[in-house]
């Protein structure tokens, strides 16, 4: 079937994801306006309009009632899905990388950057204490890094958060105690983690480093077991819900484009097997670096956003679904 | 005025005390230049001849009156003086004196090697070269003989049952410069060849490692010297030492190894007899070319026989002192390590040289100049006797290729219609250019010459190694054709065969060590295309078109099974390093990602020995034998993929072990998710017979067109 190729965005793409059922995709993009799609047939229903700076992050609800958005323009916003208006803004001195709903959609978390004397910051806030809401309040956790902490995720219910930080650190700590954390890795990556996502049932995670490697790593300790070895720096990486793949995507540097082939820059997103850590297929689609992807929650769609400004949502051919390792 | 005094005030005397001595030599501040530094060389005119007769004294007036008439054919005013030895007759040696240095330099070149009898051959040198002579240091003794190194059978890869070839690669692993030698597993991931310890090593050599030409050796350059590396355990078989060396190149039967040291050195490349390990000769590269850098490597070409090695000779400096072009190669005897005949052939604005890889003729191509053309020649060695030569005017560039049965030679050359000099000294060629293949064929009688004029310009040539074929690639970046020409036995052009489909970016054509099949390259470009041709049937025809974008190398293993592409460091930035092997038909086996992959070399095969017969058996026998090895293959493939369905089951039983325990710690942890998201079960098996299958059409885009008609319509 032919890929959809959504052109709603007028800068590179920072991140797609889909909802539960995956009848939604949602959007964000260098630009100030994330979108919401139909996932069956690309059309586009709408966008969140309100920030003023390119849009890092957006997350949706497990019920799909509201979204949050990280940006640019210092502000995470909280929306209501399906009016697109704003519920909430949360202020901060620097830009928001990325942000993310805990598992029961209560609390959000949210990763600030680190500039002149502000620390980077990784910080939750409970979206039903009226206090933490208000204009100018504190969060109940808040801890500081001195590296810049790129990414955070709810990893464990609405417990455990683990992040990613630009040095290729990984954190898990324990929302009860932000002084020290629960479980750290730091040798599985050299290089800033990009991406960090949870496998559909929770068991692993995955993450994506700018050093040419993903990770599956046990959600409970963080430790490594298994790694995908890439050409290029990897962006996104995602886990497939019903077969043991994932999928990652990644380029030839955004800045170094301009000199190179398309053949060369492998643009592709790839896809390998999650226990063997073997490469078996490849899609082609962008013409710059994937930035983000999401696996869609029947198996069967991926959804990628790239540099180039597109989000393409591609279904999977027979040869794929037919597809089995021996052993 | 203030400003004066304070100034003065706080002036130093840089000056040096007056019992200071400066302790650096010139040896170090100016050791490049320290050759020219003139001396002053009272001696000059004195030359120093051992080997004459020793006689007693009642016959010392005889040789006296005999040496003088040698000598004073040379030069009436020679003055001779025969050392006596304490019984009054002769110690063997003679001094000389000369005019002036010019005689002297005169006779030191036509006595040394002269020989006066049968039994006596004289050896001069300078008096003032007598004092460089040092005596033998106190403490010198014989040299202990060195315990022969068994390492084994050298030849033990060759005996693979399966006939695989082997290849060494040099890349960073895990961080560490590591040299491994593989054996290609065709369509398997190479396994290292031999004992995984001993097949690869961190640091095996500090730059770069070379198989000797018969593939017998590995050897590996270090900081103090050269160390060969042989049989099954690659073990330590030969080592020269030899501080900061170079560059290494061994002659084509492996019996000797030349070597280079650094830069600023002046004794230069060596010849190391290599099975014993004694250095033979030492050449110093500045007397042989008259210059301080190495122009190129390998310095000295050997003839495929071994008896001999040449080099290009110094440039002669003319009356005004101005270096002359150099005019002439030198050859060397390798039994004697001598000029042959005691002199080098000259051939004037001489520019490349190349032996023939079957015999020891050369072929020269001398510039050309405003008043003489181009030539382009055959040399018979030791005879000197010019075989053939061919002039052309106007050469703007020229190339050879030898075909490796040394049945023929082919140039190109590029002739211009004009030259025009610019102010900035380019020369700029005028009213285009025309390209030209000409080819000696050297078994023909008196060496005929045929000339083929190309359309396009020329890119580049190969021979096929046995047939009568080659291929030319011509055209430009943009479109490149390689065409194929077969020379028939009695036509007197080259036939044009195939032109073949033009690409993008080509640049070299390789036909495979066994001929027949032809890769096209475009090397270092973005597509990073490879043709795969095959030339053996009437029609040359394109197999397939294989693309591996920047890649910077490409080479056919020793049997023309399998052809490398390979990216390594030194090609262009930003490529990923590692290489990929095809089979002959272009279908690729491997591939592999590197860091910072330096060097691919297949591991070269000895000569076939086999008797022609022999040799035709098998060939008669090639159906039957195939059929085993496609078996043996099949085989193979099944008894792999067990090994991997093996392996698989392990790691996958090892993973799942995690996996259960991630899902029962879930699963206990279930009611808990239930509660967070108010009492829905969102992990629950949706049940598919809710579901309703709604269809939605939507028209994307509606266009109209006429609908053709049908067959039966238009017979109406």
């Amino acid at each position: 079937m032919r890929p959809l190729s959504l052109k709603g965005h007028e800068r590179a793409l920072t991140r797609v994801r889909f909802n539960r059922e995956g009848d939604l995709t949602f959007s964000c993009a260098k630009d100030k306006k994330p979108c919401v799609w139909y996932t069956e047939n690309g059309e586009r229903i709408g966008s969140y309009d309100g920030h003023n700076g390119a849009v890092w992050d957006i997350d949706v609800s497990w019920d799909t009632s509201k979204c949050v958005t990280a940006s640019g323009d210092l502000t995470v916003k909280i929306w209501d899905a399906e009016l697109g208006s704003c519920i909430y803004t949360i202020n901060h001195q620097t830009p928001m990388k990325s942000c993310g709903f805990s598992y029961s959609g209560n609390l959000v978390c949210y990763t600030t950057q680190k500039m002149t004397k502000n620390l980077s910051t990784v910080q939750v806030r409970d979206l039903r204490d009226g206090n933490q809401m208000a204009e100018g309040a504190e969060s109940f956790f808040s801890t500081q890094f001195d590296v810049n902490a790129t990414t955070a995720l709810f990893s464990q219910m609405d417990d455990i958060i683990t992040i990613g930080f630009e040095s290729g650190l990984l954190q898990q700590y324990d929302l009860r105690n932000p002084d020290s954390p629960i479980n750290t890795n730091e040798v599985v990556h050299r290089y800033s983690i990009q991406d960090l996502q949870l496998s559909p049932r929770g068991d692993f995670l995955i993450s994506a480093s700018r050093d040419k490697t993903a990770a599956l790593l046990d959600v409970n300790d963080l430790k490594k077991l298994k790694q995908y070895k890439s050409e290029r720096p990897v962006n996104s990486a995602c886990i497939a819900p019903n077969r043991d793949h994932i999928c990652l995507g990644g380029g030839e540097d955004a800045m170094q484009v301009t000199q190179t082939a398309v053949s060369a820059g492998h643009f592709e997103a790839k896809i390998y097997h999650m226990v063997f850590e073997e490469e078996f297929a490849r899609f082609k689609g962008h013409f710059g670096p994937i930035n983000t992807m999401a696996w869609h929650p029947s198996g069967s769609i991926i959804a990628t956003g790239g540099e180039d400004g597109y989000v393409r949502i591609q279904e999977f051919d027979e040869d794929y679904l037919g597809f089995t390792y021996d052993f | 005025m203030v400003e004066i005094d304070f100034n003065k005030e706080n002036e130093e005397d840089y000056s040096d005390p007056a019992d200071f001595v400066d302790d650096v030599t010139d040896d170090v501040l100016v050791p490049d230049v320290l050759y020219k530094k003139p001396t002053i060389d009272e001696f000059e005119g004195n030359v120093f001849i051992a080997g004459i007769p020793v006689v007693g004294a009642e016959r010392i007036a005889r040789l006296q009156s005999v040496l003088k008439k040698v000598l004073e054919k040379l030069e009436p005013g020679v003055k001779i003086f025969i050392p006596p030895s304490p019984e009054g007759g002769s110690l063997g040696v003679l001094l000389t004196e000369w005019p002036d240095s010019r005689s002297a330099a005169f006779a030191v070149k036509s006595l040394d090697g002269y020989s006066f009898d049968k039994n006596h051959t004289f050896s001069a040198r300078f008096f003032t070269d007598m004092k460089k002579l040092e005596a033998p240091s106190d403490a010198w003794t014989t040299p202990v003989k060195s315990e022969y190194s068994d390492v084994g059978d050298l030849w033990w890869w060759l005996q693979n049952e399966r006939c695989r070839d082997q290849f060494a690669i040099s890349h960073d692993k895990l961080g560490i410069p590591t040299v491994g030698v593989f054996t290609n597993m065709k369509g398997n991931d190479p396994e290292l060849a031999g004992d995984p310890e001993k097949a690869e090593r961190a640091n095996w050599t500090e730059t770069v490692f070379t198989w000797s030409p018969h593939g017998s050796y590995l050897s590996t350059i270090h900081k103090r010297g050269i160390i060969l590396w042989g049989g099954k355990d690659y073990a330590r078989a030969h080592r020269f030492a030899h501080d900061n060396v170079q560059y290494i190149d061994f002659s084509p039967c492996e019996t000797f190894l030349d070597t280079y040291l650094g830069r600023l050195e002046k004794k230069v490349p060596e010849s190391l007899g290599f099975r014993t390990g004694e250095l033979k000769k030492a050449y110093s590269t500045f007397e042989l070319t008259g210059r301080t850098q190495l122009p190129t490597w390998p310095f000295f070409k050997w003839s495929i026989d071994e008896k001999y090695f040449a080099c290009l000779k110094a440039p002669e400096k003319d009356k005004l002192e101005r270096e002359k072009k150099i005019d002439g190669i030198s050859i060397f005897e390798s039994e004697t390590f001598e000029l042959v005949d005691k002199r080098a052939v000259t051939i004037e604005n001489i520019k490349h040289f190349d032996w023939s890889p079957t015999a020891p003729i050369l072929a020269y191509y001398s510039e050309c100049t405003d008043a003489v053309p181009a030539e382009f020649g055959l040399l018979q060695v030791p005879s000197m006797q010019r075989l053939r030569s061919a002039r052309v005017h106007n050469v703007a560039d020229a190339q050879m290729f030898w075909q490796k049965s040394g049945k023929r030679l082919a140039f190109y050359t590029m002739r211009y219609k004009k030259k025009e000099f610019r102010e900035t000294g380019e020369v700029k060629y005028v009213g285009g250019c025309q390209y030209h293949v000409d080819i000696f064929e050297i078994d023909k009688k008196d060496v005929s010459l045929m000339n083929l004029p190309l359309a396009e310009p020329f890119i580049h040539f190969d021979w096929d190694p046995e047939g009568d074929k080659f291929c030319v690639l011509v055209g430009n970046t943009a479109k490149a054709t390689p065409q194929v020409y077969k020379i028939e036995a009695n036509s007197h052009a080259p036939k044009l065969v195939s032109k073949l489909d033009a690409g993008v970016h080509f640049n070299e054509v390789q036909f495979a060590p066994k001929g027949g099949w032809l890769a096209v390259l475009a090397k270092v470009s973005a597509g990073g295309n490879v043709y795969f041709i095959d030339t053996s049937l009437a029609e040359a025809k394109r197999t397939n078109v294989i693309e591996h974008p920047l890649f910077n190398k490409g080479y056919w293993d020793p049997t023309g099974r399998y052809f490398v592409t390979c990216s390594t460091l030194g090609g262009r930035a930003g490529a990923d390093l590692g290489y990929r092997i095809f089979t002959f038909q272009g279908r690729e086996l491997c591939r592999k990602n590197l860091d910072r992959l330096a060097q691919f070399k297949w591991r070269p095969r000895p000569p076939v020995k086999l008797s022609e017969q022999k040799q035709n058996e098998i060939r008669k026998n090639l159906k039957k034998t195939a059929a085993k090895f496609v078996k043996q293959d099949d085989d193979e493939k099944c008894r792999a993929s067990q090994e991997v369905v093996e392996k698989r089951r392990k790691i996958m039983a090892a993973f799942d072990v995690i996996r259960n325990r991630n899902r029962e710690c879930l699963e206990n942890t279930r009611h808990l998710r239930i509660a967070l998201r108010d009492g829905v079960d969102t992990e629950a098996q949706l049940d598919e017979d809710e579901f309703v299958d709604e269809e939605i059409t939507i028209a994307l885009s509606t266009s109209k067109t006429a609908a053709p008609l049908s067959e039966e319509d238009e017979r109406d």
